[in-house]
């Protein structure tokens, strides 16, 4: 114990001596800083949101000098700024914060001090979607300003299951917060079972109204507002070489007839007419699904096509027995279609949307929706959109039912109702945020406050046709209940097979439609 | 005891709710008694499953058995056998989503006049035949005869990658039996006259006997369970379903749980005899 | 009904020579044995003649016909394996039958033939059983009878006692003989078990290294064995050797194994001059080593029939046979055997004296290990009736 009492002595002596031989060294009015101003702005704030702290620093000495200015929040020291004041000058310091938990904060600078208020709590926002890859990125990129600006972050999990997930986690009580369905249907049931969060009750309506088609919001609408939709596409597209058909002399068809009567000429000229390709693993049969949805709502209208969608109209119904004899037209027809129905059930539909850009080209059309952009631009890098590649409006079938059109697009629901997802939601909803991706490309914004100039050329062709359409309908197939579209797959591909049976595949169709129930 | 319990919540119980889901309709909210069954043994698609199970039945197992009893024989004789086993192998080594690749490829088809990726059709189309969608169309390759029921190329070119895929597997357990052979009764049959066919057909085939009995019964529930290739390669389109790919479909994609059901049961009455059979003649080999 | 004929055959698998220019022949209804140690080449050899291997060179016939590239199930044999190879998947009957109806035989001939031969190995009560119903005798002898429902003209047996014991494996011995007689057929036999060569054979082939070492009847390779490794093979317990020098001294010439010497008889002197002052291994069975006390009947006498001095030697062990008893003998950095009367009681630690019958003694030429023999025994002759007689076949 004495030792160490006498160590501990000798010690405090060095240091009195060290300190008495520093403090009696001889500096002349060394540079002093001193603080002022201190100020918080705004002191009330959602979390998330950034506070500015500000204060004034002022050198009172004679020299320049170099100074650490802490910030304290809380007492704990959150950040120290370093700044240069010349002799007797001053400048302004501020601190940024991010707080995402609600609560009053102190600062202290020094000796000042003040205080702000968080309100609210920033969180993970949830969002559940199909998106993987490149779209994910253009996603990704889509919200990164909203991140930033709010502070909140998104996480997204992607799945290729996305009904079976969001089923599973509904049930369990555990959903998203957000998730992004590729048609309403889901929608629907999920509204009515109340699931899903009231979006009129804080989205700014006006403005909704203003950017929204009343078209879009309907459809968004269950009573209240559920959806908001974006990226979006039309399917009414019918791929061609323009170059072709100017070297051919071939003019774009505006009728079904017109339609055909090219058709047939093509194969006077030794080109076949269509490429059709309805391979697609599991799902095989859909492309043909989406010709027939296109034909019934350009033959038959909008109503009917509801009817058929709801099943209000029997699978027997003339009005579906005739669409798909049309599609049969193309396909059945000798020359129509390379390698014929089994050409086309072997041929998967990426593949199929190439042959009119080979060359030379191995057919002369390829119907699909204006998603085939992508595929033909990545078999293709060197073909020139709108000019080698491009697509004219699916012809008319009849007139009363002149630019009707079908498509997909994505419906944005919620629900959980918190700040976060509100900002989300709301982020999501705007011109701002859709025309970024709009501007990265493979995304049609239905908000009419997205300039057209964001697209690419082919892409403003279908932002205009699906602005522009008189009657617009969802994808028929996948509105339909699942085993019903399973069956309509099937159906199709056992039609082009063997078409004459086809009273009894629509048949078989309906029985399992009629069982739906 | 746990052993019981684990059983019965493992396995019996399942089973039994199985079979009382069969009995009711779609959503088993209602009993109809019999008419999943009537549906499974009556509707045309379901017909055409069971009937496609046949022909993998008989198909793919005497293929892959004779095959694989062939590579065995063949491999024992040639000089690199451990090269020769592993490339017959190697099918079974690798992922089936791999093979579907690998036989996607194979059977790839053009129309006519087009440039044909698949390696049957370039070849096919090499020496002036017509391209085959393989995996699509019915009638026999190359002829407009069309047979009955499950005999359609595209079966047929489905079984094949099965066979593919499992030759390998009867290749090393019928090698590893025919290893387990001692050469002395080859030799003493030799001595006593008999050629190479004889000593084949009248020592290896029926002292080998047990261990093709084992592996046709594993090919056998193999080929009567068999989903993973029918649903990767045609999704069960083109009247290929087989009855696993039907119930997958009547459970996931038509929500019928009773029809689903009633194909589970039907699937399970079909292996549980071979089971059966498999499991006694193990417990008779082992008593010996 | 055929003999065999082995001219200058050789096998090779890779380097090594299995069977090394092999010349035999083998005279019809001859029980001939083939012994040697193991991994000599004596199952290579009787394979080739069976067809189971294919000749590098030479040529084998059976009778007159070259069979060479005669498949084996057309060269008229039938084969014992040492496994027996009975097919596990057929009964008894059809394990015997299967040869015959692959032939075609027609049914009723078949079941006369394997019933006789069931008769014959006393298997009758077994034939509807499967292989692995039978003991390893009862096996033996169902190979044996499919072999001989065949009618070979060539009876090949490779070491077809080797798995069963020892008590029915003197039993078998005698049925094979006896079955030899019966059949009337030419025999080859392999074994590495010389006691069997012995008994059985009219003649025997021993093996070492894939080259013939000798051939001749079982008397003749014991008496007169032609080098050292037959010497040593041929007879049980095996013949000692010594490292001896020829020395000529006041009593005539001496075998001088420096703790001790013996005289060599008379009849060797010439045969052995050239190696006067020179090294020779000198072979003496142990039972041609008697104690003094207790000499053979006939030999009682010194100098009568045992030309020989006395040796004194110390007992290591002694093991009791009963009818005789083997000493393991200690004479200087000598040790070695006497198969001694059986009324001898020496002890361990003991000291003995014991004589050796220098007329059977054996010299071999200690480079090239072969036989120095006088020049009677040179010739084709019987030898010596006196040897002849002390010979005492190892049971
Ligand atoms: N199939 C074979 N491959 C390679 N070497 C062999 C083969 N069979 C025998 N040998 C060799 O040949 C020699 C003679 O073998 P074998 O005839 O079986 O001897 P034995 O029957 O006298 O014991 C041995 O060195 C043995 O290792
Ligand atoms: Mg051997």
């Amino acid at each position: 114990m004495k030792t160490i009492k006498g160590k501990l002595f000798i010690g405090l002596v060095l240091i009195a001596v060290v300190g008495l031989l520093v403090t009696a060294c001889p500096t002349a009015l060394p540079a002093n800083l001193s603080v002022s101003n201190l100020s918080v702005t705004p002191v009330e704030v959602e979390a998330g949101q950034a506070v500015t702290i500000t204060v004034t620093a002022s050198n009172t000495g004679e020299e320049e000098g170099t100074f650490n200015i802490p910030l304290e929040i809380d007492g704990d020291t959150e950040e120290t700024k370093s700044v240069t004041i010349a002799a007797d000058d001053s400048t302004q310091v501020s601190f940024t914060v991010i707080r995402p938990e609600g609560g009053t904060y102190t600062v202290d600078i020094f000796n000042l001090s003040g205080s702000f208020e968080v309100t609210g709590e920033i969180g993970v926002v949830n969002v559940l979607g199909v998106w993987g890859g490149t779209e994910l990125e253009n996603f990704q990129a889509m919200i990164a300003p909203w991140e930033t600006e709010t502070g909140n972050a998104m996480g997204f999990s992607g799945t290729r299951d996305l009904i079976a997930i969001l089923t599973t986690r509904v049930a369990a009580g555990n959903p998203p917060d957000v998730a992004i369905l590729p048609n309403p249907g889901q929608m629907i049931t999920l509204a009515a079972d109340g699931e899903l969060v009231d979006l009129s009750s804080f989205l700014d309506m006006t403005a909704i109204n203003a950017q929204y088609a009343q078209g879009w919001i309907d459809l968004g609408t269950t009573n209240p507002l559920t959806g908001i939709f974006m990226k979006a596409a039309s399917k009414g597209t019918v791929w061609y070489n323009p170059k072709f058909f100017d070297a051919m002399g071939y003019v774009v068809p505006t009728t079904w007839d017109e339609m055909i009567t090219l058709s047939d000429q093509m194969v006077a000229d030794g080109v076949a007419p269509w490429s059709v390709a309805v391979e697609s693993g599991a799902a095989s049969g859909w492309p043909a699904t989406d010709w027939i949805g296109e034909i019934f709502l350009h033959e038959s209208g909008g109503d009917v096509y509801d009817q058929w969608v709801n099943h209000e109209i029997p699978w027997t119904d003339p009005a579906v027995k005739s669409a798909f004899e049309k599609f049969g037209q193309i396909v059945l027809t000798p020359g129509y279609v390379p390698g014929g129905a089994i050409g086309a059930l072997a041929t998967n539909f990426v593949n199929g949307s190439w042959l009119p850009y080979t060359d030379p080209p191995g057919a002369a059309m390829y119907y699909l929706g204006s998603f085939t952009e992508g595929f033909i631009a990545a078999q293709f890098p060197g073909l020139v959109p709108g000019e080698d590649y491009a697509f004219f409006p699916f012809p008319t079938i009849d007139p009363q039912f002149a630019g009707a059109v079908t498509g997909a697009a994505d419906v944005v629901v919620a629900f959980n109702d918190n700040p976060a997802t509100r900002s989300f939601i709301e982020y999501l909803a705007s011109a701002e945020a859709q025309q970024i991706w709009a501007e990265i490309g493979g995304f049609i914004s239905v908000n009419s406050n997205v300039s057209l100039d964001a697209y690419t050329e082919l892409a403003a062709l279908s932002a205009e046709q699906l602005t522009g359409a008189t009657i617009f309908r969802f994808d028929a197939d996948d509105q339909m209940p699942p085993a019903v579209q399973s069956a309509f797959w099937a159906g199709i591909l056992e039609y082009l097979q063997t078409p004459g049976d086809l009273d009894g595949i629509l048949a078989d169709i309906e029985a399992i439609a009629a069982a739906q129930g | 005891m746990p052993a019981f319990l684990f059983v019965t919540v493992f396995l019996i119980y399942p089973v039994i709710d199985t079979l009382r889901i069969s009995f009711f309709n779609r959503n088993s909210t209602e009993f109809i008694g019999l008419d999943n069954y009537e549906y499974v043994f009556t509707n045309s698609t379901a017909q055409s499953a069971l009937l496609n199970n046949v022909l993998w039945l008989v198909l793919f197992t005497v293929l892959a058995v004779g095959l694989g009893l062939l590579f065995a024989v063949l491999s024992g004789r040639v000089r690199y056998e451990a090269m020769a086993k592993a490339a017959v192998f190697i099918p079974m080594a690798i992922s089936f989503v791999a093979a579907a690749v690998i036989w996607r490829f194979m059977y790839a088809y053009a129309p006519e006049g087009f440039t044909q990726i698949g390696l049957i059709n370039a070849a096919g189309t090499g020496v002036g035949l017509e391209p085959i969608a393989w995996l699509v169309e019915h009638p026999l390759p190359y002829t407009d005869v069309t047979l009955p029921g499950p005999l359609h190329t595209n079966n047929f070119a489905l079984v094949a990658v099965g066979v593919w895929m499992w030759t390998g597997f009867a290749m090393v357990i019928l090698s590893a039996g025919l290893k387990g052979i001692s050469t002395d009764i080859l030799e003493a049959a030799r001595v006593d006259g008999a050629g190479e066919w004889q000593i084949f057909r009248r020592i290896i085939l029926p002292v080998l006997s047990p261990t093709i009995a084992v592996v046709a019964t594993t090919l056998v529930i193999q080929a009567l369970k068999k989903f993973d290739m029918v649903w990767v390669m045609t999704a069960g389109n083109f009247e290929t379903d087989v009855v696993a790919t039907l119930m997958f479909k009547q459970m996931f994609n038509f929500s019928d749980f009773g029809r689903a059901a009633a194909l589970a049961v039907v699937l399970l009455a079909a292996i549980l005899p071979i089971m059966l059979i498999s499991i006694r003649r193990f417990r008779a080999q082992e008593e010996t | 009904m055929a003999g065999v004929r082995f001219k200058n055959v050789t096998k090779r698998y890779g380097k090594v020579l299995a069977v090394n220019g092999f010349s035999l022949d083998i005279a019809d209804k001859e029980f001939l044995v083939l012994v040697g140690p193991s991994g000599s080449g004596k199952s290579t050899a009787l394979r080739l003649l069976a067809g189971l291997e294919e000749i590098n060179e030479g040529n084998i016939y059976i009778g007159d016909r070259l069979i060479n590239n005669v498949p084996a199930k057309d060269r008229g044999i039938a084969m014992v394996f040492q496994s027996y190879a009975l097919y596990p998947h057929m009964t008894v009957f059809q394990n015997m039958a299967f040869g015959l109806s692959l032939r075609k035989t027609p049914k009723d001939e078949i079941k006369t033939r394997v019933e006789k031969a069931a008769d014959i190995l006393d298997i009758t009560e077994l034939l509807k059983r499967k292989p692995r119903q039978l003991s390893g005798g009862q096996r033996q002898r169902v190979a044996l009878g499919r072999a001989i429902v065949r009618k070979p003209d060539v009876f090949l047996l490779d070491e077809p006692l080797s798995n069963l014991d020892a008590k029915l494996r003197v039993q078998t011995r005698a049925g094979l003989s006896k079955l030899h007689q019966r059949l009337g057929t030419t025999f080859v036999y392999v074994t590495h078990d010389q006691v069997e060569a012995m008994t059985m054979a009219t003649r025997i082939a021993v093996m070492d290294q894939g080259i013939i070492q000798q051939v001749g009847k079982p008397q003749e390779l014991y008496n007169r064995p032609d080098n050292a490794f037959v010497a040593g093979f041929i007879g049980s317990p095996a013949m000692n050797f010594f490292e001896a020098s020829v020395t000529n001294g006041p009593q005539g010439m001496k075998l001088d194994m420096d703790t001790f010497s013996v005289p060599v008889p008379k009849d060797r002197l010439s045969a052995l001059n050239p190696f006067l002052k020179k090294k020779i291994t000198f072979g003496m069975r142990p039972e041609h080593i008697h104690n003094r006390e207790f000499l053979p009947p006939g030999c009682e006498a010194d100098g009568d029939c045992i030309t020989a001095s006395p040796v004194k030697a110390k007992v290591e062990v002694t093991e009791l046979m009963g009818n005789e008893i083997f000493l393991h003998l200690v004479a200087g950095d000598k040790s070695f055997l006497a198969r001694v009367d059986p009324r001898t009681s020496a002890k361990p630690g003991q000291d003995i004296e014991v004589v050796f019958n220098m007329d059977n003694m054996h010299a071999f030429d200690p480079e090239t290990g072969q036989a120095i023999h006088t020049q009677k025994e040179k010739g084709q002759g019987e030898g010596k009736e006196k040897v002849e007689k002390s010979i005492d076949l190892p049971s």
